[in-house]
């Protein structure tokens, strides 16, 4: 079973949870009366959708979601529950696993059964230096995987006959009441950038980012940054933080620029096409996962690339 | 009011390296610290001590050496603290750990608010909160980002991925705080050096009132099997020299990497 979420794209979902899965049905199910999510996992491809209906469930509060899970995982006696790695999904995955007394294995990359029939995961560990394989021993399990977002065309290959079901649920008192919810306007979305341009701590001042910016827009890049530029200086809203506590990016190009390279960082770019790092420091750990490093100072360098790009497009229009 | 704290006593991974010649994780040696994000939670404890006079209790899972950082976590303002020491040789996995700390709540008190950090460093699986909460039948909000106390209910916002959300919530309940919540005070090593030992109260896990206090590795939820590194592997061409220079080189490579079109 699959959690249904109109901002994702579901396919990558209901393929991992097919191969591990065998002989079973995949059912997707939408928390509440949602349009989006319901179209969104007609496209992904599954047997039967699953709409959980009941007052106050669009959206649903937290625990909420967990709680009518938990029972549609028992009603459908599912064996594997996968949950977009969101929100609020994916504060929804512990509490599901502890009311079904599940196994629960979150942000995992693969899943695959070993020889015995043994569920395994793997995932990132201790700030992502490793990948994990994680043995699941207990049934049923409970996932939570990154999705990407929904593609520019509504996927329509996979859009093949399915089910629609409505189920009512009771919906329980949890002691937790909203009181106000308001949207986040995002300036940036990194994850579709193919090209981006980050920056870190061995930028000097809040004024220098102008610099960053006009190399940006000669490569037409969005602008990213390391977590001291965001939650140490707040130069830069959250949404351009790239890392572990950040946004995960893979553009064909990431130039990371003063930026030293913690593993935390690492993590959220290290899948990128080509990476540049342009660091003073020549033990910087960014250089390590670098095709390409300059060792020099970024206001020496960035400048001169600045102008070797702008006379590189006018030689060539 | 009662609070209790729980904190991580975590290896700095930022000292963490994988060593490919022996395909073991080099942690021999590693630093060991207070979790970054039960920083900001014993801070917040620390708070409601000083405004509401609110009595705080922490409460670890983990080795016997853990008690260094309650110690740290004690300076920055709590009454008492309460160590789970971990069976020997065992990696509790979270559904355990919450587990224990369940259980080990039956020697702390009962909490009016359970504080968490939203993930601890190492583990990164942001489970035990949740899942503390569940098994305790209480009401659970991830990513505090404020929050209030006020006569049996708890005013919480909470700063998600695409939503400020403002909740209230009955106490008793369980809430794991975002770093945004609040700026850690600094202790002093003098500070911590301060604290005297004997607030510190360890449980063996065989105490608690567990079914199986020490649990063989198959009986968890999920186990760790194997671990390899992290990455893809790269061409670390480095580039030194005039700026000039190694700005032109910089350029042929994007082109012949054909990723400047």
């Amino acid at each position: 079973m699959l959690v249904a979420d109109s901002r994702f794209d579901l396919e990558p979902g209901v393929a991992s949870a097919r191969s591990v899965v065998e002989g079973g049905d995949v059912i997707a199910v939408v928390v509440g009366r949602d349009d989006g999510a319901i179209a969104a996992a007609g496209a992904a491809g599954v047997e039967r959708i699953v709409v959980l209906d009941g007052p106050g469930l669009a959206p649903p509060l937290p625990g909420t979601a967990a709680a009518v899970l938990a029972e549609a995982c028992d009603r459908h006696e599912v064996e594997l529950l996968v949950l977009p790695a969101a929100t609020p999904w994916r504060d929804a995955a512990s509490q599901v696993a502890t009311r079904i007394d599940g196994a629960c294995v979150t942000d995992v990359l693969e899943l695959r059964r070993d020889e015995g029939g043994t569920l395994l995961a793997d995932r990132l560990l201790y700030g992502g230096v490793v990948v994990a394989t994680v043995a699941l021993q207990r049934r049923p399990a409970v996932v939570t995987m990154a999705l990407p977002g929904p593609g520019p065309d509504p996927r329509s290959s996979g859009d093949g006959p399915h089910t629609v079901s409505v189920e009512e649920v009771e919906i329980p008192t949890l002691g937790i009441e909203l009181l106000e919810r308001q949207p986040i306007e995002h300036q940036a979305n990194l994850g579709a950038a193919r090209r981006i341009v980050s920056v870190g701590r061995g930028l000097r001042a809040r004024d220098d980012l102008s610099m960053i910016e006009e190399l940006a827009a000669h490569l037409e890049a969005e602008i990213g940054c390391s977590r001291p530029v965001t939650e140490d200086f707040h130069w830069l809203p959250p949404e351009r933080q790239v890392g572990l506590t950040g946004t995960t990016v893979k553009p064909e190009l990431y130039l990371a620029v003063g930026i030293s390279g913690q593993i935390q960082h690492q993590v959220g770019m290290r899948e990128s096409g080509v990476i540049v790092a342009i660091n003073s420091n020549p033990a910087a750990p960014i250089f390590e996962i670098a095709d390409i490093g300059i060792v020099g100072d970024i206001y020496e360098v960035i400048p001169r690339l600045t102008a070797a790009l702008a006379s590189r497009r006018a030689g060539r229009a | 009011m009662h609070i209790v704290v729980c904190v991580k006593h975590v290896p700095d991974t930022t000292e963490i390296r994988f060593d490919s010649t022996t395909g073991e994780l080099r942690l021999r040696g590693v630093p060991t610290k207070l979790n970054d994000y039960d920083r900001h939670a014993v801070e917040e404890g620390a708070r409601l001590r000083e405004a509401l006079g609110a009595k705080v209790s922490l409460l670890s899972i983990g080795p016997s050496e853990a008690t260094r950082t309650l110690k740290e976590a004690l300076a920055f303002g709590a009454d008492q603290a309460f160590l789970v020491t971990a069976p020997s040789g065992i990696a509790l996995d979270p559904a355990a750990t919450a587990q224990f700390l369940v259980a080990a709540m039956d020697r702390v008190g009962p909490a009016d608010l359970i504080l968490c950090g939203d993930v601890s460093e190492d583990g990164y699986n942001r489970l035990v909160p949740g899942m503390l909460a569940t098994k305790l039948g209480v009401p659970f909000l991830a990513s505090a980002s404020h929050l209030e106390l006020d006569d049996g209910f708890a005013t919480v916002t909470s700063l998600e991925d695409d939503w400020v959300e403002k909740y209230r919530l009955t106490l008793p309940a369980v809430l794991s705080v975002s770093r945004a919540i609040n700026e850690p005070r600094l202790v002093t090593a003098l500070q911590v050096l301060k604290v005297q030992m004997n607030r510190i109260t360890t449980i063996s896990a065989t105490e608690l009132d567990i079914d199986a206090p020490e649990p063989a590795a198959e009986e968890l939820a999920t186990r760790v099997v194997s671990l390899r590194p992290a990455g893809v592997p790269r061409r670390n061409e480095i580039l030194k020299g005039e700026p000039d220079e190694v700005v032109s080189q910089l350029i042929t490579g994007l082109e012949r990497l054909g990723v400047l079109e």
